[in-house]
């Protein structure tokens, strides 16, 4: 399927769930939840706060969703700068109330990954290790673009910016962790062994 | 600008990476002139991708989100339902019926809490008017109350019990500042809305079915009833009994845990305490059993 006719499937199925269609409700909750819980773990760093965000973000979009219009933005971008709110919102309570949720806490120890990625398999925990100590705009797309899988295009609508800053941002970003994570370890460079 | 095309060109990789499934090394040999640099950047992130695609999130918290979110919007539907069809018959509530509010307590507390902003605008105004500001103060935490309710209203919140008390609590405090003529204008501003709003409560009419079994309602029973008395207006007796609950059978707020636990949508109040007040509970007091005349007051949902 294109991405256009992806979009335009998604733009009805938004509407239908707009009007109160249960099943319309519940296909977007099938597509949305693991990419929203990913997104909150990786901001958040402990799967309680993901767990207890994942679903306060649902309940938002249900108290929400009628008033959603599609010429704003993307229901992707709408959907994260939801989440984003409400991870933001909960920070700002934990800090006043001076305590913070411990990080990493719940996570399995290690990941399988694709195939083709078992060389250079990194720990879930690595990595979120690893993203919280980047600013927030970079630890933001990484989130966004790796753990919600948006696309350039809907990273940069959920953060209001412009998809060539979000390409700076990503870049800086990924060589951060690249320096905090050390060096992959590299496989054999096929275009090397092409050109001999 | 050497970096601005690596960052173009990183992006056009994972991209292809992500959604195409295109090898590391197909990439670096389309870009052979940014390939040493490309490499580990490009591995780094796909890396990353495949870490966090590959985390399943627990089966059953995903099971508990979806029952109850679908849970709400089926209540959300339910009530929308309903409304609609008072709507048609109330034009003055119209504004607050379309408002996106939850469960059929929101959207009785709604009505009340509309006449509470009228009513701060007119004590502002009658106090200056006789020369005698009433409590800037009291008024000014009333006004931020209200406001606060009606911000929750316009962005689809809930309205809790615990929104119907501190209300009450700010109108007590005005009531011990106000002049005689604020007072009488703020009774004059409450008194239809909140009969209204006490009506719907108790069941007087069809909005609200599941009145007597809900511990909530309950509550904003007896805070409209304190609110009412706070201002001096009397509520009607005895409307708490419904249609399906005939004769002198004790409302449900006498069950201390009469909170439903197969109404995942209910908010929590956050508040026990409401129904244990002294006030006397509606059914409980010696009065006729209810009639038709005395459940719906002249001129409402005939």
């Amino acid at each position: 399927m294109s991405p256009n006719s992806d979009a335009q499937s998604e733009r009805l199925l938004v509407d239908a769930a707009k009007a109160g269609d249960q099943a319309a409700l519940s296909e977007l909750y099938q597509s949305y939840f693991p990419r929203l819980y990913r997104y909150i773990l990786a901001r958040t760093g402990n799967t309680y706060d993901a767990e207890d965000l994942t679903e306060d973000v649902f309940m938002r979009v249900l108290e929400a969703i009628e008033r959603f219009q599609h010429r704003e933005a993307p229901f992707s971008a709408w959907l994260f700068r939801i989440a984003h709110n409400a991870v933001i919102s909960q920070r700002r309570k934990e800090s006043a109330r001076g305590k913070s949720s411990p990080l990493f806490d719940g996570l399995p120890t290690d990941t399988a990954g694709p195939e083709e990625l078992v060389e250079s398999r990194v720990v879930l925990s690595e990595v979120m290790r690893a993203a919280q100590r980047l600013p927030d705009a970079q630890r933001q797309v990484i989130s966004l673009r790796f753990a919600a899988g948006l696309t350039v295009a809907e990273t940069a609508r959920a953060m209001g910016k412009g998809e060539g800053n979000v390409k700076v941002i990503q870049h800086k970003a990924i060589a951060k962790l690249r320096e905090m994570m050390g060096q992959p370890k590299k496989r054999p460079r096929v275009y090397e062994s092409e050109k001999a | 600008m050497r970096v601005k095309r690596l960052d173009e060109i990183l992006e056009e990789c994972i991209a292809a990476g992500l959604q195409d499934g295109r090898s590391v090394e197909a990439s670096l040999a389309l870009h052979p002139e940014v390939a040493g640099e490309l490499e580990p950047l490009l591995r780094t992130a796909l890396s990353i991708a495949g870490t966090y695609h590959s985390y399943t999130p627990p089966a059953a918290v995903e099971q508990r989100i979806r029952t109850r979110f679908l849970a709400d919007a089926a209540a959300r539907r339910r009530l929308r339902e309903l409304t609609g069809d008072i709507k048609e018959r109330r034009g003055w509530l119209a504004g607050i019926w379309s408002k996106p509010v939850f469960g059929g307590f929101a959207a009785a507390a709604a009505v009340a809490v509309v006449a509470v902003a009228l009513a701060v605008g007119s004590i502002g105004g009658s106090g200056e008017n006789a020369g005698e500001p009433s409590d800037p103060a009291a008024v000014s935490n009333l006004a931020a109350q209200v406001e606060s309710v009606q911000q929750k209203l316009d962005n689809g919140g809930l309205i809790e019990t615990t929104d119907l008390e501190e209300l009450s609590a700010l109108i007590a405090a005005l009531k011990n500042s106000s002049s005689d003529e604020d007072l009488q204008a703020l009774r004059d501003q409450l008194e239809g809305p909140l009969h209204d709003t006490f009506v719907l409560l108790t069941g007087g009419s069809d909005v609200l079915p599941d009145a007597a079994d809900n511990q909530d309602v309950q509550d904003a029973i007896e805070t409209t009833r304190d609110i009412a008395g706070l201002i001096g207006f009397e509520l009607p007796d005895a409307v708490v009994v419904s249609d399906r609950t005939p004769g002198p059978t004790p409302a449900a707020s006498d069950a201390p845990t009469a909170a439903p636990s197969d109404q995942p949508t209910a908010p929590p109040t956050g508040n026990p305490t409401p129904a244990a007040t002294p006030t006397p509970a509606p059914t409980a007091a010696p009065t006729p059993a209810p009639t038709t005349e005395n459940r719906q007051p002249p001129g409402f949902l005939p």
